[in-house]
């Protein structure tokens, strides 16, 4: 399997489906993050047909892995099946996990360390637990260390009401230990560095709701049934964030979310917390042609770069040249761009940032790339109406950006996604017409 | 001249390997040549010359002889019991020795000698141990309990049980006397009058054995048990064996006067009520249970004799030979010993597709994720998928609720097996396909033409149809030969046979995988040749309406159920025509009306029920009116007959509804339907119920025969009696030349299907 190292080989990608994406808390809140990527794995291998056996590494990313399943791609590999001596390891790159894995498959099969690679995403948001505080472990163990009565009375006199003040780890993962700011507050800065208005966002979030409810059937051809055991309660067969009926007036009534008094910055114009799990199959060009499989895509080239962690969302924009570099492709060239919704305000900041060369050179870039032509940004939807199950969005991007090509007569396209702790992702793929 | 029984002399550190693979020598040499203070456990291996550790008479007599040697040998400490095989520890007495007993006194005799046997390994002087790794029945575990500690391997092979009542026979090397006397009263009992096999942890759990060991590495294991019993004297398993006894329960029930006078009263109307004092073993073994349970400690021999002197007529009994032919046959068709290729397994990892969410598909999925496969459930309606799934968790979580058979682990393991899709996608690597969709012909062939564009060209296309022709179903497939029929039986989880239907194009290999599989998900798969009905449900009609015949002649339908019912049948056959759904019995009964003619011709009753709105069970009402809690009363509003025109006693209410089965059953013999006379027998038992103490529908019969002469000519002339009287039921020729020549049914030449014969004598030899 390992091939001589000096020849460049050429990742494609010859199938790819996810779960419905659910927002949190609702049809799928029992699944656990394993199960999602399990029936998307199973699907996947069944879907391509080859043995589980030719598959040489499983990488899954997830930002907040649950306890209970530690390396959860290994947990994933053994449960779809796979065949025990395939390897399977896990990544973390905050928002990126799932674009991590899909690069570090295809950055594997050009070096020839592999042939063929799951990569995946997976989060389950609704499932990520709430912390005691670490207080109330240590003085638990002071406690069941006392031996005489008077220790006893002394180690419980120690307990205060705030050791059992939950700690919530979804909010502290939303939130950048550095920069000590959550998520939104780095939209919110971007919404006063661009002078976006609040409309512009409810419209951008609006349009969001309207292409996804628009594509519905064209999202359906990636997602899987899912239902979940053991009560098997509904089949969940699509996203069921977008909504038909959603409008300017019902966005434009919510409130602000993260900085309540002047913050624009709404639950509605970003990103919901939602559940679900995406995976690609990968090979080396080669040997899915001797496979007699049909390539739907190849990689081309990717990038990450880190920027300002209190300015993360603008990570698209210093990431995205590196990557049209490594492919050899042009910006122009491009057909379709997938730009991950994390926030409206800063997908619109990035459109800003990407065409204006000021924006550009305070990013430390010579010029600017140019113009996103709206109609080709996000064309099915995006986050704010899908929703952003973290580990999962990278892969979910790229299947949906090349299922797009596909269908448009294939060329050239971007996924690009701002990250947590200030990078940026960006993935050059090529889809070959359907 | 010892063949099955090796010694070794030793210590407690474990040699490389299995037990099997250490070296060993016959006991004579071993104790002779090995005699040193510096070895002193004498480790004895079972490893018979059969792949199958039993207790023959000459085995049992080899072992004496060596248990005699040991006894003799000096310096000895312990003894160590180990099995050859890696899933057998002793499967128990040889069947083939019990079948030939005839008489009494030879099954008292053998017992007595086995007992003999078993009291010399207990009065071994020093501590004895049984590692018990794999399966340890009957005799073997009685042998186990014939020593001091028990250890048992915690692996999949491992199962511990007393299984003699389903063979008709009491436990007989002092399994009824020994084992009270370890776990108590309601604990043997229980093990002993249901047969129950028990994993390792059960059995410790039950207080049988005293350790469990892990199955990787389970000598090193063993020997450090050993060790620790031996450095503290059994104080170690004397407390935790008191600690499993002393039981709110056991002071209740067992360890006063009138607690037992309760248990055993409670405990005999339980099974005069589910035998219809039909296994005499039964109340036999309970008998012997409480003689030896009342005496004290030391008075073990009169318990002895009392238990050897039960076995000796039950098993020169009609009933155990009933018992042992069924499992003979069984077995057989379990081994598929028909198969003239080899027997090929579909391993686990390959995945199953089943089309359609109905009952019958849920009931298939929930089979296959139970034995381990991996299962892709396909409907083309996400709400028909929603509802069967739905029944699917609900089902398997019901069965799990209160036992400690699954934990969560397991059913996330069985769970995440399955996928499910409205699509037709990924069915490209799936090796069988098992359909349950709508039975109509131009619905299942649309199906199986869709599916042979995305199949995989080794692919089985199984048809689980209880109706269509297989034959007429592959007409124009594209590979027809991967077509097959298998028909499950509903509830699929619990009936334990399936037809295998072989369509006229259909291949040897599909029917040896389709069968194999059958197999692997513990079916009992019986051959049926391509023709209406089918064998199980051709047999039953001419069954079911002879019920409704009776009904429209005046005999109250409850006097019919009860009388099925006490000859043993698990449901009477108003009940059962309920529980199938009026209109699908209406359906079927067209059926073979069309195929077969008058004498199948459906009784007008059965219409008129079903014109009255009654449906059978799943209305609400049919024969029986249902109400809460399975309540059920016969229902007013079905026609009665103008006046009662006759009075049936249950005797004359069997035959008048077994003898158009056994009639019809004839004839599926003359058509070459099965292979033989066991397979109807074996089919109708785990297709129906039909009581196993009989051997079958057709064996009865032979046995009858055998009794007093002439049961097929009874047989022909209360049929020709009924067809005086203007019913189409003229008896079929093999019948009357049966009657005739004083043949019997088992007997009967095998024609073209010849080799797919399940038949005991195969087996025997």
């Amino acid at each position: 399997m390992v091939h001589n190292s000096a020849k460049v080989h050429k990742a494609v990608i010859v199938a790819g489906c996810r779960t419905p994406f659910v927002r949190a808390g609702a049809e799928l809140k029992d699944a656990p993050a394993w199960l999602l990527g399990t029936v998307v794995t199973r699907e996947l291998l069944l879907r391509s047909g080859i043995a589980t056996t030719e598959i040489d590494e499983v990488i899954f990313g997830c930002v907040a892995q649950p306890a209970d399943t530690a390396n959860i791609a290994r947990v994933i590999a053994l449960r779809a099946g796979i065949a025990k001596e395939v390897p399977a390891y896990t990544v973390a790159r905050n928002c990126a996990s799932g674009l991590e894995a899909v690069t570090q498959a295809a950055a594997k099969i050009a070096s020839g360390q592999a042939e063929v690679v799951l990569a995946g995403g997976v989060e389950s948001m609704s499932r990520i637990p709430l912390h005691y505080p670490l207080s109330f472990g240590w003085k638990m163990a002071a406690l069941s260390r006392a031996r005489r009565l008077g220790q006893r009375l002394g180690a419980l006199a120690a307990f205060r009401f705030a050791d059992l003040k939950p700690e919530i780890a979804l909010e502290q993962g939303l939130t950048d230990p550095v920069a000590g700011e959550i998520m939104g507050l780095t939209a919110e800065r971007l919404v006063r560095e661009f002078n976006i208005s609040r409309t512009q966002q409810d419209e951008y979030a609006l349009e969001s709701h309207q292409r996804a409810v628009r594509a519905r059937a064209k999202l359906q051809d990636e997602t899987i049934l899912v239902s979940v055991p053991p009560r098997f309660q509904n089949v969940v067969g699509a996203d069921v964030g977008p909504r038909e009926n959603q409008s300017l007036e019902a966005l434009s009534r919510m409130r602000p979310y993260f900085d309540r008094r002047l913050g624009t910055v709404t639950i509605g114009n970003s990103c919901g917390i939602t559940d679900g799990a995406a995976a690609l199959l990968i090979m080396n060009e080669t040997k899915a042609l001797a496979l007699g499989l049909t390539i739907l895509g190849r990689i081309a080239g990717f990038a990450y770069r880190g920027c300002d962690p209190g300015r993360m969302g603008l990570g698209p924009v210093v990431a995205t040249p590196i990557a049209l570099r490594h492919a050899g492709v042009r910006f122009q060239d491009l057909r379709c761009i997938e730009l991950n919704e994390a926030f409206a305000a800063q997908v619109l900041a990035c459109r800003m940032a990407f065409a204006t060369r000021a924006h550009a050179q305070r990013l430390g870039l010579d010029q600017a790339l140019g113009e996103i032509d709206p109609q080709r940004l996000n064309p099915n939807g995006g986050a704010i109406a899908l929703g952003h199950p973290v580990g999962a969005t990278g892969t979910r991007l790229l299947l949906t950006l090349m299922n797009e090509l596909r269908r448009t007569g294939g060329g050239f396209g971007l996924a690009t996604m701002c990250i947590g702790g200030g990078q940026g992702g960006a993935v050059v793929i090529e889809g070959l017409a359907a | 001249m010892s063949e099955s029984w090796r010694v070794r002399r030793g210590d407690l550190q474990a040699p490389p390997g299995r037990p099997s693979e250490w070296d060993w020598l016959p006991p004579a040499r071993a104790l002779a040549e090995q005699s040193s203070s510096a070895a002193p456990i004498v480790h004895v291996l079972f490893d018979g010359p059969e792949t199958v550790n039993t207790l023959s008479e000459a085995v049992l007599t080899e072992l004496e002889a060596c248990i005699a040697l040991i006894a003799r040998a000096a310096g000895v400490q312990a003894l160590v019991l180990w099995s050859g095989k890696d899933d057998y520890f002793i499967a128990g007495a040889q069947i083939e020795e019990i079948e030939k007993i005839h008489d009494a006194a030879t099954g008292t005799r053998l017992a007595a000698f086995g007992q003999r046997v078993l009291a010399g390994l207990a009065s071994l002087p020093f501590p004895t141990f049984a590692v018990i790794s794999g399966a340890c029945f009957g005799g073997g575990l009685e042998l186990a309990l014939a020593m001091r500690y028990r250890l048992a391997v915690d692996s999949r092979a491992t199962r511990i049980g007393l299984p003699e009542v389903n063979l008709g026979i009491i436990p007989g090397f002092g399994g009824t006397q020994r084992l009270p006397r370890l776990v108590g009263l309601t604990k043997s009992l229980s093990l002993v009058l249901s047969g129950n096999r028990l994993p390792a942890t059960a059995a410790y759990r039950a207080g049988i054995v005293d350790f469990v060991v892990p199955a990787d590495g389970f000598a090193v294991a063993a020997l450090r048990a050993i060790e620790l019993v031996l450095s503290d004297g059994g104080r170690i398993v004397a407390t935790a064996r008191r600690r499993r006894q002393s039981t709110w329960q056991s002071f209740v029930l067992e360890r006063n006067p009138l607690g037992r006078a309760i248990t055993r009263w409670a405990t005999s109307r339980h099974i005069a009520r589910t035998t219809h004092g039909h296994y005499p073993a039964a109340p036999a073994a309970i008998d012997a249970v409480f003689r030896g349970f009342h005496r004290r400690r030391g008075d073990l021999a009169t318990g002895l004799r009392s238990e050897a002197e039960a076995v000796g007529p039950l098993a020169a009994g009609p009933v155990s030979k009933n018992l042992i032919s069924v499992f003979r046959n069984s077995e057989a068709a379990r081994r598929l010993t028909w198969l003239t290729g080899p027997r090929e397994e579909l391993p686990t990892t390959q995945t199953v597709a089943v089309l359609g969410a109905g009952v019958m598909g849920i009931g298939i999925v929930r089979l296959l994720l139970d034995k381990g496969y991996p299962v892709r459930l396909r409907d083309i309606g996400e709400q028909q998928l929603a509802r069967g799934l739905a029944q699917l968790g609900s089902g398997v979580l019901r069965s799990v609720r209160g036992s400690n058979r699954r934990n969560p682990r397991q059913l996330d393991d069985m769970f995440s097996r399955l996928t499910s899709t409205t699509k037709l996608e990924g069915f490209s690597a799936v090796s069988m396909v098992i359909e349950a969709i709508v039975e109509k012909m131009a619905i299942k062939k649309a199906v199986l033409r869709e599916f042979e564009n995305v199949l995989p060209a080794g692919a089985i296309f199984a048809s689980n149809t209880s109706a269509l022709s297989i034959s007429q179903l592959q007409t124009g497939a594209q590979v027809p030969s991967r077509v097959v029929g298998l028909h499950f039986f509903n509830p699929v989880h619990r009936m334990p046979l399936v037809e295998i239907i072989p369509g006229s194009q259909t291949s040897e290999r599909t029917v040896a995988i389709t069968a194999g599989l059958a197999a692997a998900l513990g079916k009992y798969p019986v051959v049926v040749k391509d023709s209406p009905g089918f064998l199980v449900n051709r047999l039953l009609m001419p069954y079911l309406s002879s019920a409704c015949r009776l009904l429209e002649q005046g005999v109250p339908g409850p006097t019919i159920d009860r009388a099925m019912e006490e000859f043993g049948m698990p449901m009477g056959p108003f009940r059962l025509l309920d529980e199938v759904g009026l209109d699908i019995a209406v359906e079927v009964g067209d059926t073979l009306f069309g195929a077969f003619g008058p004498r199948a011709e459906p009784r007008p009753i059965l219409r008129q029920v079903v014109d009255g709105g009654f449906l059978g069970r799943k209305s609400g009402a049919g024969f029986f009116v249902y109400g809460t809690h399975d309540r059920r009363t016969w229902n007013p509003k079905i026609p009665a007959a103008a006046q009662s025109t006759r009075q049936s006693s249950s005797a004359e209410i069997v035959d008048f509804l077994l003898d158009r089965m056994i009639d019809e059953a004839a004839r599926c013999l003359e058509e070459d339907i099965v292979a033989s006379a066991s397979s109807i027998d074996l089919a109708m038992i785990f297709g129906t119920g039909f009581p196993p103490y009989t051997g079958g529908p057709l064996r009865r019969v032979d046995v009858m025969n055998a009794e007093r002469q002439s049961a097929h000519g009874a047989i022909v002339e209360r049929l020709r009696g009924r067809a005086a009287g203007g019913e189409d039921c003229e008896p079929s020729e093999l019948l009357c030349a049966l009657a005739k020549t004083g043949g019997t049914f088992q007997e009967v030449a095998k024609g073209p299907n010849a080799q797919r014969v399940v038949h005991a004598e195969s087996e025997v030899k």
